[in-house]
């Protein structure tokens, strides 16, 4: 079980409120969502949460930063190296080509070009 | 509500991995292109719970085919959602052969790498490493997107599809789009069940916007549902996404017996040795048996094998840091976090995941209303490479329709009757049985008893009939108080259509095939059934009609063949 109780917790204090509703809007599964009655964004359906993280980020990027999730698993991860989709391809000297008005071209081109 | 007016040359309704690559087609024309976004586009289920698994080079897929005619043959042989034999096969080709090259292409739009995804990105938006660079990179390139913009319908003149019109979700206003071509992009609709791990507003807003105006539809039979859904009190009602952790999974009913093996073909070696990875224990991928585990599921628990609804996954033995070595297995973790998984089984039943079936599209995702394509899950197939090779040819086609038509002057009594629909729901007072969630939530919890994983004539006409009375509260007395809510509205409205195309689809393929169970009909009937059910509004009606599936080299074994695990004293 993870040490600490998932939750978004959100500084109300900078939170546009219903002006914003960005991170309610990008919340896939409604864990989060707008407190009529309270007049500001509720957890109250924080078990729903899967932590994917989308309206941190989107508080962040699109509103006030107010929005911050405690509780994850924060390990960050880098890509693998991407190969060269085309290393290996060696360099190929074509024989002299026969070119319309009696031209050739020996340029070297890459295999498979 | 006010009224704003766009022109584009090319409108694409989706924010989705479809609707990003076509756009990043579209532009590659030169075109205008707006998207729009019904949402803020981070949440659609290519980012959220997305087919990483229709990715060539996916681990977890141990035995994934190499070589293009293996790729080929394994989609139209069954591939990830088992419809064996039931699909294109020259839209299986296709697949099979775009795949690659547009997969690797997505470097060059900022995805890290696209042959290793499992390994980076946020864990609980499995496949946002892909949409994120994505959504970034078609508006750099110049595509207009259009985040809280929700598309209702389409505008058509002559019978030419011209543009479409929609709401602003923030400020309500009407806004009309004059467009030459328009993509649909929408993808599916799997939150019309209750289970599901969809996103909120996977609602099959294109689906129903197509059938509406005449559309042909098909395959409307088949929604994949997938069976790693956690079923417990206070845990998220989601998946625990794959995961090599995953995979050491021992899945047992009630009784603590491994039901699998009464379901499944087990592969050369199976060990069935408990806490083996699932490919080694049963000796074949999980990626290939997909609806099969989820109708094992729902037929464990419907014999009374269940336990309180659900059958039990034990990962007591699978070590922390196999979890923690990728995101996915990160994102395990935070879905079972309040429970006590070290200790005791965890209980899983299948959800909803992807629509198989939509619009109908040609090679060139045209369909039957010049001007109209669609692309991703709103039409042929559901996961990844499916949604990258047509979501490429839909912009395509519409970049190359709309260059070549002159535009059209709009219909203004058709734009106004595409308004007053959504007035009817923002001029009505508000009533306990007029909410958009109240109903939403009446049709999820409706299509999980009578249209789940396991369906049968009797279930599926009973479900038809409260569908009905769904649908008569709705045109009476759905309301909407503010644009949020019409948003829901409109989206509650669309899944009543999704839901009656879906069970009546179902109705008619009296047999079973991949994630289409028929319990009446617990039988694969290649003699009776290689057809598509197609689907269209013909003069108010939904008219339903088969067409035999197209074929290719690949034989189609004739016979019936008994679905393994399922009683076969009723066929």
């Amino acid at each position: 079980m993870l040490e600490e109780k998932v939750d978004a917790v959100v500084n109300h204090k900078k939170c546009l409120g219903r002006n914003c509703l960005h991170c309610v809007d990008s919340c896939p599964v409604e864990a989060i969502d707008w407190d009529p009655i309270e007049e500001q964004v509720s957890s109250a359906n924080i078990q729903e949460c899967i932590v994917c993280l989308a309206c941190e980020e989107a508080c962040a990027e699109d509103a006030n930063g107010c929005l911050t999730m405690v509780g994850v698993i924060r390990k960050e991860f880098t890509a693998s190296p991407i190969q060269d989709m085309w290393a290996g391809t060696g360099d190929v000297i074509p024989p002299k080509a026969d070119l319309p008005g009696g031209r050739s071209d020996t340029r070297t081109s890459k295999l498979g070009f | 509500m006010n009224t704003d007016t766009l022109e584009t040359d090319v409108l694409v309704i989706g924010a989705g991995l479809a609707g990003l690559r076509a756009a990043i087609q579209i532009r590659r024309y030169g075109l205008d292109v707006i998207i729009a976004e019904k949402s803020t586009g981070r949440t659609n289920l290519s980012s959220v719970a997305g087919g990483t698994q229709g990715i060539v080079m996916n681990y977890w897929s141990l035995s994934m085919p190499r070589g293009l005619k293996a790729l080929y043959e394994r989609g139209v042989k069954g591939g990830a959602w088992e419809i064996m034999y039931g699909k294109d096969q020259r839209m299986e080709e296709i697949t099979a052969v775009e795949q690659i090259p547009y997969q690797d292409e997505l470097a060059e739009f900022g995805v890290l790498n696209p042959r290793d995804q499992k390994t980076y990105g946020p864990p609980g938006r499995v496949s946002w490493a892909t949409t994120g660079p994505m959504y970034k990179y078609a508006q750099d390139q110049g595509a207009k997107l259009m985040k809280y913009f929700n598309i209702t319908d389409i505008l058509t003149v002559d019978g030419q599809c011209v543009g479409a019109v929609g709401f602003d979700v923030v400020s309500g206003d009407f806004t009309v789009v004059k467009a030459k071509a328009v993509v649909m992009a929408t993808g599916g609709a799997g939150e019309c069940w209750k289970r599901n791990n969809t996103p909120t507003r996977s609602t099959g807003d294109g689906h129903a916007i197509a059938y509406r105006n005449g559309v042909e539809m098909n395959m409307m039979e088949y929604e994949s549902f997938d069976a790693w859904i956690i079923s417990e009190k206070d845990q998220p009602q989601f998946w625990i996404p794959p995961s090599y952790a995953r995979t050491m999974v021992n899945l047992t009913n009630a009784n603590g017996e491994d039901f699998l093996p009464n379901y499944m073909v087990l592969g050369d070696g199976a060990t069935l040795k408990p806490g083996d990875p699932f490919h080694i224990k049963y000796g074949t991928p999980v990626i290939d048996n997909v609806a099969t585990i989820a109708r094992a599921m729902a037929n464990e628990v419907l014999e009374g094998r269940g336990d309180d609804g659900g059958v039990l996954a034990d990962f007591s033995h699978v070590p922390e840091d196999a979890w923690t070595a990728e995101p996915k297995g990160i994102a395990g973790l935070h879905a079972m976090r309040n429970f006590e998984w070290e200790k005791k089984p965890i209980r899983m039943y299948p959800g909803a995941l992807g629509s198989w079936g939509g619009i109908k599209i040609s090679e060139e995702c045209e369909t039957n209303i010049p001007g109209l394509f669609a692309g991703g899950e709103v039409s042929y197939g559901e996961d990844l490479k499916y949604t990258l090779v047509f979501g490429v040819r839909a912009g395509r086609a519409g970049a190359e329709y709309a260059r070549s038509v002159s535009r059209v002057e709009l219909s203004q009594s058709q734009v106004k009757d595409k308004k007053d629909y959504l007035d009817r729901f923002s001029s009505r007072s508000k009533t306990a049985d007029g909410n958009p969630r109240a109903i939403r939530e009446a049709i999820q919890k409706l299509s999980m008893d009578k249209f789940g994983v396991l369906k049968t004539e009797k279930g599926l006409l009973e479900g038809l009939e409260q569908l009905d009375d769904i649908r008569r509260t709705a045109q009476e007395r759905m309301y909407a108080e503010d644009p949020r809510e019409l948003r829901l509205a409109f989206e509650s409205d669309c899944m009543i259509d999704c839901q009656e195309m879906h069970a009546k689809a179902a109705l008619m393929r009296t047999e079973t095939r991949g994630v289409h169970n028929r319990l009446d009909h617990p039988y694969m009937d290649n003699d009776r059934w290689i057809q598509d059910i197609r689907l269209e509004k013909k003069n108010g009606q939904m008219e339903l009609r088969t067409v035999p599936t197209r074929s290719g080299y690949v034989k189609v074994p004739e016979g019936r063949f008994p679905i393994r695990g399922l009683k076969q004293e009723t066929a």
